[in-house]
């Protein structure tokens, strides 16, 4: 009997991927032998963009390199101009930046757990999560008017202060969203085809992570305890006090345990920033500073720390020196860096994004050689790979 | 300061900064690439076990091409700038030291046009495989043709 | 009945050996009709159910909650171009459809719906059924070859060897049925089930389970649905086709899928008989001539209670990995299926 190898092409437009990658794999029956990715679908030149646009033209632009975090590349971008230039972040502003981000992170990794388990063949858990994540999505629309790409960071703070009732409404939320997550497990992570679906597959291991610059749920997921919020404190987040779940096997299903308990360190997170936050929830804080009306620097209700900018800042005039600068932040994927090149006018010479999913996407191949052809989509799924963020 | 001994032992020039964050660049020659990079990934004072990024950029005169390392024992970050003459821009590929170096410098490649020496497999990442040009560089002028519409 | 069918004939003055002749058919009209009711039903009854499961709604523009829906569908996939692909075996790629769906229609004919109301009264009416479903494997086989596509012939051949795995568990668990009632004519075994305490599904319990999750992988759903995964094949062996042919392969999972839950019913739920005994019918005088509707009537509630579980499974599990699909039923179900054997019939012969 002769054995023929079949070159099978799984993408660009597939139902499955997520996003337009072109995977060509060589298969031998069910077994893969090789595999290789190829990316560009997406690519929109956002780096050559930054170059004929000036600061401020070119931040509505950053939410659009992952849609599924915005505020975390908006994040990169302010902190790397406002450390530039030298303009300071009042504390509500910081503790805005912080409380936005986690929701963030929580309404991506629920599109992340819907997609994965439709990925595998579940179809019903993907509805659960997305109306989750819709409720999510309408307290930010509340916050600032959109749904997805929220452009509501500016250098030296945030746009405009929330709205009447917002923080009770994130408060509820909060204290709902840790049942519905219990639901989720009952659902899926004592599931037989689950487990015999996603555990020992694609195993990564602590070096192989480390080589290839895995960074994120999917490096904690080996026995790697790094996460950028703690080793690399950007915003308020050394005030706090939170766990980072590490997990020791490196298989799909950890990977899917780790980003769960991430989900409830994020739900408590924000509780404890809701009740930290200086001024507190705005229709009192309005009040209070109507009453007290001193305007004083230090005052509790009327002084910096409860501002949302010290300055507004001026397309035309903001010109910075020439100096260079790179930003860390942990964004839902990993770590993702903006790296800024100023020379004096008010564009940048350069702006670079490293990605998280670009060092995923790289992984892929090594993960897949040598199983079967139904462990691509669990792979693939399980390394929460958004195309737009590599291609950029 | 530390470093400075090391290097001055091994015979390497290094030139320190700081940038607006204060994290340490340290500028070297083109030549002493590699064996730099040896040194911060095995020694044991150095330890930087991830390459996160590989910027090229496109200084008019010049290129530039920054390596950003991190090392999670002593959770310190660093960066190494060399400089990279403007006709005929080549370097020492890092693929043998570390495997995130390959789609980075696939992707410096096909946006800049800076040739990695011993790379695997340098070809476009980005950009389909016929495109003529290097969309980063400064003097880039679009003269394909399929990008006739954006002229109009 | 035969008589007034007769007594019509002479009233409308037409021969009589008319009636004679066309008195057998009759029976098969039905089976025909019922089918596409049943078809037509169940599509609109899975997408509306799904959506109950996943908080949405299903269809319901389309007439009255939705009712007209599969009506609109198969309307439209009438009036689709026939795309037959170039390089393809013509012949074969235009009667692989039809070998699918002529078994599945064929075997309606076996199944009782109430006493002596079966179309073809067989006495080996069980051992018949399963045969004659198991031809459908061949139209499936030569669909995914004749299409000349990658894709068509990795999900064939995945559901061929997904079919005849699952096939010996199944004959297996419902052998234990046939030690128990004694004969293989379907009628008799719903006979020998006369209430709750004599259905079949308790002494036999294991040979239900594995008959319930053969029944899943014979009609390629999930779990058991690798060769229609949509996320992975495009769509398997049906990539190629279009319009009618497509509609033929559609109608035929949903026929197939009335038929498996029927014969569930009735080897193990006691088919047409009522749990409690005696019929509501049988108490009254003048309703005893029309006891089969009552008998209809259980059957088809507990049919579509099986259904409504198999259903019930697509919404809740994920799919399970092709060699794990195998292993499963040649490591796992086979020797459970062999136990079962055994158990029944020690009990059969302590028993009685």
């Amino acid at each position: 009997m002769i054995k023929e190898e079949l070159k099978i092409n799984i993408g660009p437009q597939h139902p499955s991927t997520h996003g337009v990658l072109r995977l060509v794999a060589d298969l031998d029956g069910e077994y893969i032998k090789d595999i290789e990715a190829k990316i560009g679908y997406l690519h929109r030149g956002m780096e050559k963009l930054a170059e004929s646009r000036n600061y401020h033209q070119y931040l509505p632009m950053v939410d659009r390199i992952d849609y599924l975090s915005g505020f975390f590349n908006s994040a990169s971008f302010c902190y790397a101009v406002e450390s530039l230039a030298g303009i300071e972040v009042p504390k509500r502003a910081e503790y805005l930046r912080l409380i936005t981000m986690e929701l963030n992170r929580i309404a991506s990794h629920l599109l992340w757990l819907g997609t994965f388990l439709l990925d595998l063949g579940a179809t019903s858990p993907l509805f659960y999560c997305l109306r989750e994540r819709e409720e999510i999505v309408k307290i930010l629309e509340n916050l600032t008017g959109q749904r997805m790409m929220y452009n509501y960071y500016c250098f030296g703070g945030v746009r405009k202060d929330m709205p009447d009732g917002w923080l009770s409404s994130v408060k509820n939320f909060c204290e709902n969203f840790p049942s519905q997550i219990d639901d989720y497990e009952k659902l899926i992570t004592e599931n037989p085809i689950f487990l015999a679906r996603t555990k020992g597959v694609g195993v990564i291991s602590a070096e192989m992570a480390l080589d290839y610059g895995i960074t994120g749920a999917n490096l904690r997921a080996s026995g790697v305890r790094f996460d950028a919020r703690k080793s690399m404190p950007y915003s308020v987040y050394k005030d706090f006090n939170f766990d980072t779940p590490t997990l020791q096997e490196g298989d799909c299903y950890a990977r899917y345990q780790v980003r769960l308990l991430e989900m409830r360190e994020s739900c408590k997170l924000i509780q404890k920033a809701i009740s930290r936050i200086p001024g507190g929830a705005s229709e009192k804080l309005k009040v209070k500073r109507t009453n007290c009306g001193c305007n004083k620097a230090e005052c509790a209700f009327c002084g910096d720390e409860t501002k949302i900018f010290f300055k507004k800042t001026n397309p035309l005039t903001l010109k910075i020196p020439p100096a260079e600068v790179t930003t860390f932040i942990e964004s839902s994927r990993g770590l993702s860096t903006c790296y800024v090149r100023s020379n004096g006018t008010n564009m940048p010479d350069r702006v670079k994004w490293r990605t998280p999913s670009f060092s995923a996407t790289q992984i892929l191949p090594e993960l897949c050689k040598g199983s079967l052809y139904a462990d691509i989509m669990a792979v693939l799924g399980s390394l929460d790979i958004v195309l737009p963020e590599v291609d950029r | 300061m530390n470093f400075q001994e090391i290097f001055s032992r091994h015979e390497l020039n290094v030139i320190k900064n700081k940038d607006a964050l204060g994290n340490n660049i340290l500028s070297i020659n083109k030549d002493d690439l590699l064996k730099i990079c040896e040194l911060l990934k095995n020694d044991r004072l150095f330890n930087y076990e991830m390459l996160l990024a590989v910027i090229g950029i496109d200084c008019s005169e010049h290129f530039e091409v920054l390596y950003s390392f991190y090392s999670l024992k002593n959770n310190k970050k660093l960066f190494l700038k060399t400089i990279l003459p403007k006709e005929n821009p080549c370097i020492e590929s890092l693929c043998g030291l570390y495997s995130s170096a390959d789609w980075h410098e696939r992707e410096c490649f096909d946006l800049l046009g800076i040739e990695f020496l011993n790379h695997p497999k340098l070809e476009r990442i980005l950009l389909p495989k016929d495109w003529v040009g290097h969309p980063l560089r400064k003097d880039y002028k679009e003269e394909d043709e399929r990008l006739s519409w954006n002229r109009r | 009945m035969y008589d007034l069918y007769l007594k019509l004939f002479t009233y409308l003055s037409l021969p009589k050996w008319l009636g004679i002749v066309s008195w057998p058919v009759i029976p098969f009209i039905g089976i025909a009709a019922l089918m596409v009711l049943m078809v037509l039903f169940l599509v609109l009854l899975e997408r509306k159910f799904l959506a109950l499961l996943t908080i949405r709604k299903g269809p319901n523009r389309v007439g009255p909650y939705g009712l007209f829906q599969t009506v609109a569908d198969a309307i439209k996939l009438l009036f689709k171009e026939d795309i037959i692909p170039t390089n393809t075996e013509k012949i074969l790629f235009s009667i692989a459809p039809v070998v699918f769906f002529f078994p599945v229609m064929a075997v309606y004919g076996l199944i009782p719906f109430a006493h002596n109301w079966v179309a073809i009264n067989a006495s080996c009416g069980l051992i018949l059924m399963l045969a004659i479903s198991s031809v459908s494997i061949l139209g499936l086989l030569s669909a995914g070859w004749a299409s000349n596509n990658k894709y068509s012939i990795l999900g064939a051949m995945r559901s061929v060897a997904q079919a005849i795995s699952y096939e010996l568990p199944l004959v297996l668990s419902a052998l234990g049925i046939v030690v128990l009632s004694g004969t293989m004519n379907l009628n008799k075994i719903a006979l020998g089930q006369e209430n709750i305490f004599g259905w079949y599904i308790f002494p036999s319990f294991l040979g239900f389970i594995i008959f319930l999750i053969c029944t899943l992988a014979e009609l390629n759903r999930v779990p058991f649905d690798l060769p229609e995964a949509e996320s992975e094949l495009v769509s398997g062996y049906n990539t190629e086709y279009s319009g009618m042919k497509f509609a033929l392969f559609f109608l035929a999972e949903y026929a197939a899928l009335f038929v498996y839950s029927a014969l569930i019913v009735t080897l193990f739920l006691g088919g047409y008989s009522s749990p409690f005994g005696g019929y509501i019918f049988g108490f009254l005088p003048y309703l005893k001539k029309i006891i089969f509707l009552e008998q209809a009537f259980w059957l088809m509630s507990k049919t579509f209670g099986i259904i409504l579980l198999i259903m019930w499974t697509r919404a809740t599990l994920p799919r399970l990995r092709a060699d794990q699909l195998m292993s499963f039923s040649w490591k796992f179900l086979l020797p459970l299926s062999f136990l079962n054997l055994l158990f029944v019939a020690l009990l059969k012969y302590f028993i009685g």
